[in-house]
């Protein structure tokens, strides 16, 4: 005889189809027939169908359970195949920033050859070690 | 003399390569748009990513709310068949009690789908020219640089700077764009068995908790319309008021009628849920197909061996040891078989939505 956890899920789905079928049959032969029954034996299907339906619960959840333990592996797969698409996509943003980075680097350079270079400029050694040290810092 | 000779010769080399960088630049451009089209055509995943999460989470959300429906009726027509068996139960607390297991279920389904939504998304942001934009990042270079020559006194042949910067531009770009289609390529080819199993696991947990219930709903719909119309008659049997019984039977296909449309909403919801499942699924693995091309299952497997261990896919051009990733390259044809796929699919999910409506 086997148990629920050996069954695949065909199977157990097969089973709670057919008990689905057994419940659905009394219920509809207690609705139907309700005149012909007499109270205690509508009761006693009700019963029968209540106990019935929990068992269609319990092989749901064994369904379920199977179903969640077969996709995990792959979804661990897609899970890792998303972080590396989101580290290419850092990769390539580096890169930008890199070329960002380098306009920052150049823009005091500028600064310092327009003070070097200019008509009568006051070049101040201070200046010049600020704009050094302002380089080193972007860099 | 001699240095006025050499400035000469500097003059002409300089003027010599800023004609070559200007003439080079409209190749680039002409090379970097044809490469980037194949990377375009993955966009039109997106209305398949928009519809998974939309529908999908309704559907996810409503396997609870499906079971929650139909045991209230149900206990309702035991209640009126059977008023003794539930004398000591609240219905709400046993509702909440049988459907304890499809509120894990649909929890779970809602974070499956979410997965699947996030791996469409993601690979529509690498396929993505929104990516990363150099543009702007390389004109402000091309300022600097300029200033920086211009500052130093240094002459220079108009055009060198802005050819060179044009060039960069477009190299950066296709770099960026070979990089973006050789990662594509080598996740989709990586992941056809785990997002077709995934996907047909998705779809059988929405079939088992799902379009197995709305079946189920259905039928206790009916059962619940079908006591109610009894007591319905009873009534009329024992008062003979006709105009009342009328007015009852009347209000009951009205809620029959309502019901049964709600339910068709849904069943339809589901339907097309499924078959955007069904069409993603066919669609990432004939992708995965032409992306491979004739590479060997042995390349396969050696591409993608611990493929998502390492962190970015580092690039053929830098790594000429990486004979299998150089098998990568995609050619007009796949490119064109790439349209052709993508094209079918959006077909395919366009037709499931318009199906529904």
């Amino acid at each position: 005889m086997s148990t629920l956890e050996s069954l695949t899920v065909d199977d157990l789905l097969a089973i709670r189809d057919s008990y689905y079928e057994t419940s659905k049959g009394l219920k509809n032969t207690i609705v139907f027939r309700q005149r012909e029954l007499s109270q205690d034996r509508i009761d006693a299907l009700w019963e029968e169908a209540n106990a019935i339906e929990e068992n269609i619960r319990k092989i749901e959840n064994q369904i379920f359970e199977v179903i969640v333990v077969d996709i995990e592996q792959p979804r661990q797969e897609i899970m890792a195949a998303i972080q590396k698409v989101q580290a290419n996509i850092e990769t390539l943003k580096e890169m930008n920033r890199g070329v960002d980075k380098l306009v920052e680097i150049l823009k005091p350079f500028t600064t310092l050859m327009t003070m070097v270079f200019s008509p009568g400029s006051a070049l101040g050694i201070v200046n010049i070690a600020e704009l050094l040290s302002e380089i080193e810092a972007v860099a | 003399m001699e240095l006025l000779y050499e400035e000469g010769e500097i003059m002409k080399t300089k003027l010599f390569q800023a004609k070559i960088l200007i003439a080079l630049t409209p190749c680039l451009l002409v090379l970097q748009g044809c490469n980037q089209e194949d990377l375009a055509a993955v966009e039109s995943l997106k209305p398949t990513a928009e519809t998974l999460a939309l529908v999908g989470s309704s559907v996810s959300a409503d396997i609870y709310g499906s079971c929650v429906r139909r045991e209230r009726l149900d206990l309702e027509v035991q209640q009126a068949t059977s008023p003794r068996s539930l004398e000591t139960q609240f219905i709400p607390a046993v509702v909440l009690e049988r459907c304890k297991t499809r509120e894990s279920e649909a929890y779970t389904a809602n974070q499956l789908n979410t997965t699947l939504v996030a791996y469409a998304a993601s690979l529509l942001n690498l396929a993505s020219d929104q990516t990363v934009d150099f543009s702007e990042n390389i004109n402000n270079l091309g300022v600097s640089v300029a200033a920086v020559y211009g500052a130093a006194g240094q002459s220079i042949e108009p055009g060198v700077i802005e050819g060179g910067t044009s060039i960069l531009h477009s190299a950066m770009n296709m770099w960026s764009a070979s990089f973006r289609r050789q990662s594509l390529s080598e996740v989709v080819i990586c992941t056809a068995d785990p997002v077709n199993s995934y996907i047909s696991q998705l779809d059988s947990l929405v079939e088992s908790s799902y379009v197995a219930a709305l079946d189920r709903e259905r039928d206790t719909i009916l059962l619940y319309i079908n006591n109610k119309y009894i007591g319905i008659y009873r009534e009329f049997e024992a008062d003979g008021d006709l105009d009342k019984y009328t007015r009852q039977r009347n209000d009951l296909e009205a809620e029959l009628n309502r019901l049964m449309e709600a339910l068709g909403e849904r069943q339809r919801n589901a339907r097309v849920y499924r078959q955007v499942l069904s069409t993603t699924a066919n669609t990432h693995q004939a992708l995965a197909d032409t992306f491979r091309g004739d590479m060997t299952a042995e390349s396969v497997s050696s591409l993608c061996r611990n493929d998502f261990d390492d962190g970015p896919i580092p690039i053929a051009d830098e790594n000429p040891d990486l004979s299998i990733k150089s098998e990568l390259v995609m050619d007009g044809e796949t490119s064109f078989q790439i349209h052709k796929i993508l094209i079918n699919h959006v077909q395919s999910v366009e037709k499931a939505i318009a199906d529904k409506q």
